[in-house]
């Protein structure tokens, strides 16, 4: 069992069988929800429900140009996206809010632009999984 | 027991929710709005609370202090779970009266043992507090026999003195009543009033240490026979004096003052006015309607109204007038004393000429 994913680099990341680093870390999040498989499809469909809400806020608070609405959207997806270990996902999200913090306007459009990439990686390779729960 | 986990982040209080779940027979109350949230921990008290910081509307930090703030929920456990990493987060966190934290993502190696300690620490709160009340019950109910003990221990001894003089019957029974309707008039607390009812019954307690050839002497007693009777006042005094019993500390000052004139006149040291204690001046007055309104082997009982005009004329020389006042504005409450404490009657027989005791008696309440 892997321990806690407090290491977001790409360096600690696991890798699949093909040597690229995996999306999320799936052993890690059964793990943490006690082998329970049922669990996982259970916790993956609540997120991926709630993916469009997060892409809707992030994209309007990226057009309010506000750095208080932006940054709450991305510390929300960067909470939700932490269950699951998604490094890259969670780098990203960490990016801007930093970058809100210090209230580095010309960086929000492209981080912006970073994490929603990231988040729809994300939400491929879940949906990917949850097929595989059929 | 019951927690609630506000989040607004649907799959976190998933996570949440389940990892609560497998800590044993508890109940989780999810909620993915602050204001919801607070609301129903204000009005359950439930017994832990695990917070978001960032939330719309309300953040963690502000449910924490409106927690805080509640009587209720001011000893409750609260758990900030964030994935805001700032030093700054915590220590407003702890400041605001979070009991712990913990950063996201969720692990649950962390979650589950300080969530399980959390409700170990206020399980055994609530049993001190039970325990706590157990015990003041315990006390109150330790109190509340003894000092109905001392009420039986005062009424035997009461009882006592009754027994040596044979003319009283009910007398202490209606002194007692007449003594609390009196001192209820005047406005004495509750608590006073419970030690006058008993302490009042003990006037006459001295009379213990009169001998029999003067109590019970049928005819006029010597100026001698006077005196010694008359000190049944400081007897009673010096054997309830100095008690650690408040109840039978009044009763030292009933037995030694009962029998001072408000005049200054009376026995055993011819105080006035307000230097006699109040309860003395209470049961002076109950004691004097008592004994002319009671038959006696010597006489009869006085009509009521008669005793009443007996009681005005001596209201400022024998009574103090605020006494008499009292007593006299209550006067369909002292029928119902007299009726529900009457004596039985006395035959014919019983009923002599008046002797010369009967003249005595009468100065004596005079």
């Amino acid at each position: 069992m892997s321990n806690a994913p407090d290491d977001f680099s790409d360096a600690a990341a696991p890798l699949d069988d093909t040597g690229v680093p995996e999306v999320y870390e799936r052993n890690w999040v059964l793990a943490q929800l006690g082998d329970d498989e049922e669990l996982l499809k259970e916790v993956i469909e609540v997120f991926l429900a709630d993916v469009p809400r997060h892409e809707q806020e992030l994209s309007r608070a990226l057009a309010s140009g506000d750095p208080v609405l932006l940054r709450a959207a991305a510390h929300s997806i960067k909470s939700a996206v932490g269950n699951f270990g998604a490094r890259h996902a969670h780098t990203a999200s960490q990016a801007l809010e930093d970058a809100c913090v210090a209230k580095r306007h010309e960086a929000f459009r492209d981080l912006t632009h970073d994490v929603l990439r990231e988040v729809a990686t994300l939400k491929h390779s879940l949906q990917e999984d949850l097929a595989r729960f059929q | 027991m019951d927690i609630a986990i506000i989040e607004d982040t649907p799959v976190n209080l998933l996570v949440m929710q389940r990892l609560v779940a497998r800590l044993g027979q508890h109940t989780s109350h999810a909620f993915c709005e602050p204001e919801p949230g607070l609301d129903w921990c204000l009005a359950n008290t439930p017994d832990l609370i695990i917070v978001d910081y960032m939330m719309p509307d309300m953040n963690g930090l502000e449910l924490i202090r409106h927690c805080r703030a509640a009587e209720a929920l001011k000893d409750t456990p609260i758990l900030m779970v964030t994935a805001a990493t700032e030093r700054e987060v915590r220590y407003a966190a702890l400041e605001a009266g979070a009991t712990d934290f913990l950063t996201k993502p969720i692990d649950q190696h962390e979650f589950c043992p300080r969530v399980r300690n959390m409700l170990q620490l206020r399980a055994s709160a609530l049993s001190a507090a039970h325990r706590a009340d157990e015990l003041a019950a315990e006390v109150r109910k330790a109190t509340a026999e003894i000092l109905h003990r001392e009420q039986e221990t005062v009424e035997r001894l009461a009882k006592a003195a009754e027994y040596r003089d044979p003319e009283t019957g009910a007398h202490i029974q209606r002194m007692a009543h007449y003594s609390v309707l009196i001192g209820k008039a005047l406005g004495l607390p509750e608590e006073e009033l419970s030690q006058l009812f008993s302490a009042s019954t003990m006037h006459d307690i001295g009379k213990l240490g009169t001998p029999d050839h003067i109590l019970l002497k049928p005819g006029r007693l010597t100026p001698e026979e006077l005196a010694i009777m008359r000190q049944h006042a400081t007897i009673g005094h010096e054997i309830l004096k100095d008690s650690a019993s408040p109840t039978l500390r009044m009763a030292a000052l009933i037995a030694l003052s009962h029998h001072e004139k408000y005049d200054g006149t009376g026995y055993p040291a011819g105080i006035a006015g307000d230097a006699i204690p109040l309860v003395g001046r209470i049961v002076a007055v109950a004691d004097v309607f008592d004994a002319l309104t009671s038959a006696r082997s010597y006489k009869p009982a006085w009509p009521v109204e008669k005793a009443y005009g007996h009681l005005q004329e001596g209201r400022g020389k024998h009574f103090d007038p605020k006494c008499v006042d009292a007593f006299i504005a209550h006067q369909d409450e002292v029928l119902s004393i007299l009726r529900e404490f009457a004596d039985p009657p006395i035959s014919p027989e019983d009923t002599a000429q008046p002797s010369p005791r009967q003249n005595q008696n009468c100065a004596h309440a005079g």
